[in-house]
């Protein structure tokens, strides 16, 4: 018996492997999503964000605030213009997104103790490079007001300590727990190898079961019947086998090149990771089928990919998005695998409080999957006998 | 483009879809009510109050309270919190006594999104607390009034205002629902024509190309102008859903931003069918758009900006069709600039042109020059 199946395996492998089409999309695919996605994120910051300032006041305190501007990681003075209107043509040409303004008579207005006040026009397109650089400039403008107000107090008399409580009397200590550094590739790199598995997977398994046919697997196996049992469960195997390896180690990538920290149970990642590829694979040839035309199913792949990693909740957060939504991302196998990746491996949630919620939900969609696989293999192989596509 | 309608109907509806589905998801427009776990170990007025005015932050809503912090962790593995305010015993007696007193506020950073929302509006409310605390502090130690306390407070300040933005509060749909757009414009455009060329060589035309005596130049025009006009109609749409349904602003009025949406959609019809001839099978061409589309939105520089990337990296954020499209929209639209300020981009659109067209060219030639061979195989 074993080796029957070891032969239906082998025939289907080397099917795979000799079609270049399914060999580039499956191998080839995962790892060069993973490395182009990791280059992106690399610096997992946006650093050094060009600003420019307009100094009116050309005094000790303006320029005081702009070295502290200038120190800061998260920004770089890229040139000092003469009023607000030179910022708008340098950030239509991306030389510029945010603009510091001291007025006129900022400093004496500051000592006379009359509130100037510092301008500052952001670019507010991008809300990455724009949210990086408003906290980078409040924490600055924040260290300075609590400066003054700790002088001006000390000059009234008070010690030290009372004088920094009475300027600052309620200070947030603010912690980022599981990702401290605020690194952009931490958090989203493993969700996004996770999509583009799912969608090579379901690409590779459409355009495979369109070459396929049951006529081919009697020239292949003259001498004996083979079941259609027999030829989903060999198809979804040797896929699987070819799948979980390339799948798992670009999964793995993110923790092992690109730095990100793992907390959790491999075991219990690769058991999740698994059962999802498992899914994909037989959602692959449920599309197929629905499709009848692997140039179709492609693209659909292609339109859908976007909208399925939004909805699955990793970028936008699922407990932020609309109720309709969080029930869509629940019947999504992706949603359960980048909460058990995400939770796992940065949060370090142990397996038994990711059981109930994600691995059941998870495995329950996975027979759902299987069943309409089987479903599809069945249906395409009575359908099209000859195989070769329907284009 | 006839006896392709189950094909055309995928290629019209699905780049539609996407853009209400898109837009539905991103309908809150920014992150809300998001679940926060409270530790109270202080349980003074003081403590209520903060408690009371954290919750009344939009962004914010009652995951649970606690005894310890430690529990937070479990929490958010849960996802019953997301967000961890610890007020420690003796918040309020240290604060009337003019010492300094620390909240502690823990944040869920796994999904870098929230997390930043999270810290704005922790820092919006804690902050605006502490002055009014320090303000009430002062009247009553040294017998000032408010306004002059205020001006204590408050030394100086910080005047911000967003650009072409203006409404900018985090809204996400804003933000990505233009870049967005061309994800879709651009496969669609490519899929119109992904099958045209292959189709022409393997002869599944009633009335094929190559029977036509034309020229190359006028064989192309004359095959891609249908799939051209029903691509401008549909980019139109697309781009447009948004700002109709969900109100994402739109500064439309202008003919540069016509011209290069059109001119997008020229290119991309061409470039389709160029690959449909060079791959000679759809689904071979398919995969080829799909190499040259899939990474593409997140290379362009529209959400992680081009330079926070490696500059290897940059060969391919500039070199990819997308780039030049959403910036030149996001600057017509969004900058209310002009196509003076998109010099590179165009620069960019019009390499992709050039390529398109020479691979469109070479594959009509491919096509119109089977004509003379296969009579000389009938002889």
């Amino acid at each position: 018996m074993f080796n029957t199946w070891f032969q239906l395996c082998w025939r289907e492998w080397k099917r795979i492997l000799t079609d270049r089409r399914i060999v580039m999309i499956l191998v080839g695919g995962p790892f060069f999503y993973a490395f182009i996605f990791g280059g992106v994120y690399w610096q997992g910051r946006a650093k050094h964000v060009p600003i420019v300032v307009v100094d009116q006041d050309h005094s000790r305190f303006s320029r005081e605030i702009t070295t502290a501007i200038a120190a800061s990681e998260n920004m770089q003075i890229a040139g000092w213009v003469n009023s607000p209107e030179d910022f708008l043509a340098l950030a239509r040409h991306e030389q510029a997104y945010a603009c510091v303004i001291f007025p006129p008579e900022f400093e004496r207005d500051a000592l006379a103790g009359k509130k100037p006040r510092i301008g500052l026009i952001l670019d507010a397109d991008n809300i990455l490079v724009n949210g990086s650089t408003l906290i980078g400039l409040r924490a600055i403008v924040a260290t300075y007001q609590v400066g003054v107000n700790e002088e001006r107090a000390e000059a009234l008399g008070l010690p030290k300590a009372g004088a920094l409580a009475a300027s600052m009397p309620l200070a947030p200590a603010t912690r980022q727990m599981f990702n401290p550094t605020s690194h952009y590739s931490f958090y989203i790199l493993m969700g996004l190898i996770c999509i583009a598995v799912q969608s090579v997977t379901r690409i590779g398994c459409g355009i495979s079961i369109e070459l396929d046919s049951v006529e081919k697997w009697k020239k292949d196996f003259p001498d004996r019947a083979v079941s259609r049992w027999e030829i989903f469960f060999s198809k979804v195997l040797a896929t699987a086998l070819l799948v979980l390896p390339v799948g798992g180690i670009a999964l793995m990538l993110p923790f092992v090149l690109f730095g990100a920290p793992y907390r959790g149970s491999v075991l219990f990642i690769a058991l999740a990771f698994t059962i999802f590829a498992l899914s994909q694979i037989c959602i692959g040839y449920g599309y197929a089928s629905l499709c009848r035309s692997a140039v179709v199913c492609t693209q659909l792949h292609l339109f859908m990919s976007v909208i399925v990693f939004t909805a699955s909740g990793f970028t936008w957060p699922y407990y932020a998005a609309p109720e309709w939504i969080r029930w869509l991302g629940w019947l999504m196998p992706l949603f359960h695998m980048n909460c058990i990746v995400r939770k796992s491996a940065l949060v370090g949630a142990p397996p038994s409080l990711l059981l109930a919620q994600h691995l059941l939900p998870l495995i329950m969609l996975g027979v759902v999957a299987f069943a309409w696989g089987w479903w599809a293999v069945r249906k395409e192989m009575s359908e099209n006998p000859a195989g070769g596509g329907r284009d | 483009m006839r006896g392709q309608r189950k094909y055309l109907a995928l290629v019209v509806i699905a780049p539609i879809a996407y853009m209400i589905a898109l837009g539905l998801i991103y309908s809150p427009k920014k992150v809300l009510h998001v679940p926060v776990m409270i530790v109270d170990q202080d349980h003074s007025r003081l403590s209520r109050q903060l408690t009371t005015a954290l919750l009344a932050s939009e962004t914010f809503a009652l995951g649970g309270y606690s005894e310890t912090a430690d529990d937070f962790p479990r929490e958010v593995a849960l996802d019953r919190a997301h967000v961890c305010f610890v007020f420690p015993a003796g918040l309020e007696r240290d604060l009337l006594a003019h010492r300094p007193v620390r909240v502690q506020v823990l944040l869920d950073y796994s999904n870098y999104l929230a997390g930043t929302a999270e810290l704005s509006a922790a820092n919006t409310v804690l902050g605006t607390f502490s002055v009014g605390t320090q303000i009430r502090m002062l009247e009553a130690a040294r017998g000032v009034s408010p306004d002059t306390s205020l001006l204590r407070v408050i030394p100086f300040e910080m005047n911000t205002r967003m650009w072409f933005n203006p409404a900018f509060n985090g809204n996400y749909l804003n933000y990505l629902a233009v870049g967005l757009a061309y994800v879709v414009v651009q496969l669609a455009g490519l899929f119109f024509t992904i099958r045209a060329g292959s189709s022409e060589l393997r002869g599944q035309h009633a009335t094929p190309l190559r029977q036509t005596e034309s020229r190359v130049w006028i064989a192309l025009a004359g095959k891609l102008l249908p799939y051209f006009l029903a691509a401008v109609p549909l980019s139109i749409i697309v781009t447009h859903l948004a700002h109709w349904f969900f109100a994402a602003p739109q500064l439309e009025t202008q003919p540069s931003f016509w011209f290069v949406l059109i001119w997008f959609d020229a290119v991309m019809v061409t470039l389709g069918y160029g690959l449909s001839c060079v791959a000679g099978e759809p689904v071979f061409a398919t995969e080829m758009c799909a190499s040259l589309t899939m990474p593409n939105f997140l290379l362009t520089g529209y959400t992680w900006p081009i330079f926070a990337m490696p500059k290897i990296m940059w060969i391919m954020a500039y070199g990819l069709p997308m780039n030049p499209i959403v910036f030149m929209t996001r600057k017509i639209t969004t900058m209310g600039g002009g196509l003076a300020d998109c010099g590179a981009q165009l620069i960019g659109l019009a390499a992709w042109s050039l390529i398109a067209l020479a691979l469109a060219w070479c594959g009509t030639r491919k096509i119109l020059s089977t004509a003379q061979e296969e009579p000389a195989a009938h002889v």
